[in-house]
Formats: structure tokens, sequence, C-alpha cells
């Protein structure tokens, strides 16, 4: 399952997509939003993402997690819009006949789609908003 | 040559729009249309050095040749996650 989503992300529905009795490491990675970047106090995050192209970036992972390590299942989930401090604004699930390569194949997941996929958040603070300086994509 | 070309975050504000159709001479590529921007629009000649553009859905360095009807994204530095 791969998904941008605008509603609150469920864990549960997460967890439903990658049931499969094979596999006996299911690893979850959530991201959520934080009360500081930087020294500064953060109240919220904005998300935007080029949907059809980020979709596509985030199934090419999925795909290639599935090449490097035994992924029976995998789930990423990434919301956009307005996010509240301690909400969740990336999912990520990833089930392996065994722990350690569940493990790697989910950190792999986050670290790729941070350098790859095109989304931008902008934070709200005191006295104003701003667009997070990110990072130059891998091409 | 029609291009569409596609804007997000910090440029799409700096323009004040999310996309627009522009024509270039046939055999054009990427950084002639950087070029063209940046002139046209100084306010993102700044944000344009650190854009990665992207053809089609997929990321392109500057030297890549333009086609007809090419959907151009430009993509500023990503902060998902």
């Amino acid at each position: 399952m791969v998904q941008l989503t605008r509603e609150k992300i469920s864990v549960d529905r997460l967890l439903d997509s990658v049931e499969d009795h094979n596999t006996g490491g299911l690893v979850i990675f959530l991201g959520r939003v934080r009360n500081h970047a930087e020294g500064r106090e953060v109240r919220a995050m904005d998300y935007e993402a080029f949907d059809e192209m980020a979709l596509a970036k985030m199934e090419a992972i999925a795909e290639e997690a599935g090449v490097k390590w035994p992924v029976k299942k995998i789930a990423i989930v990434h919301r956009t819009g307005h996010l509240e401090l301690g909400e969740v604004s990336i999912a990520i699930a990833v089930a392996c006949p065994h722990r350690a390569e569940a493990f790697a194949a989910c950190r792999f997941v986050i670290d790729t789609l941070k350098k790859t996929v095109p989304i931008w958040k902008k934070e709200y603070f005191e006295g104003g908003e701003a667009w997070v300086e990110g990072v130059r994509p891998d091409l | 040559m029609p291009l569409c070309l596609l804007y997000f975050s910090q440029i799409r504000d700096a323009l004040g729009r999310e996309e627009e159709r522009l024509d270039l001479p046939p055999g054009s590529r990427v950084k002639d249309l950087e070029r063209l921007l940046g002139k046209r629009s100084p306010q993102i000649a700044g944000p344009l050095e650190s854009v990665t553009f992207a053809v089609n859905n997929e990321y392109v360095d500057r030297d890549s040749e333009l086609q007809d009807g090419d959907v151009v994204a430009l993509i500023s530095p990503i902060s998902g996650g």
C-alpha cells in the first residue's frame, strides 16, 4: 500500500495492510511533528506534495526495498495538509520473514524517501511561518 | 515547442501560480528554461539555483533536452518524511 492522504493516518489500517502469516518480523516507523527545529519552537506544520511524482517515487522505493530484502508486505503512507504537534506525517510498515531484514528495509524506505520524494513542509512558529530548508533530491 | 510548468512550495508562492504553459524553441535544454525563467521572474532567480528539475516525473540534469509537450516540475530542496 502506497498512499498520500489528507486524513489522519490510521496505524490500525496500516497494520491490516501488512497482515501476512509468512512474516515474523514487522517493523513500523512513524514520523511525527516535533515541537522544535533549529532552536525554534514549532507549533504546527503544513505538508505539500507533488502528488503524481511523489506516489511514483514511493512506489519505486517500495519496489527497490523488495529487491534488496525479502519484503512480503510493505506500506508507505505520507500525510499532506495541516498537521498539529504530535500528529503522524509518515507511516511505514515492513513485514519480512525475520526482524533484521525488516529493520533494514524500513530504514532504507524512510532514508530514501527523505532524499527522493518531492514533498515539502512549512513550519509555523511564534511570529511567522517558513518553508523548511530541505535537501536537493538525489537524481 | 509547448511545455507545461509546475510550481510548488516557495517557487509557487513567489510566482503566485501553480502552473503555466510556455513555448520554447525546439532543441531547448533545461538550462535554457532556467535562464529564461530567472530573467523573466527575478524574484525566483535565487531559489532557481537550488531547484532540481523533473521532466515527466523523473529528475533530470540541466543539460537534458526538452521535448514537445514535456511536463516540467521545479522541485525545490525537499523536506518530506
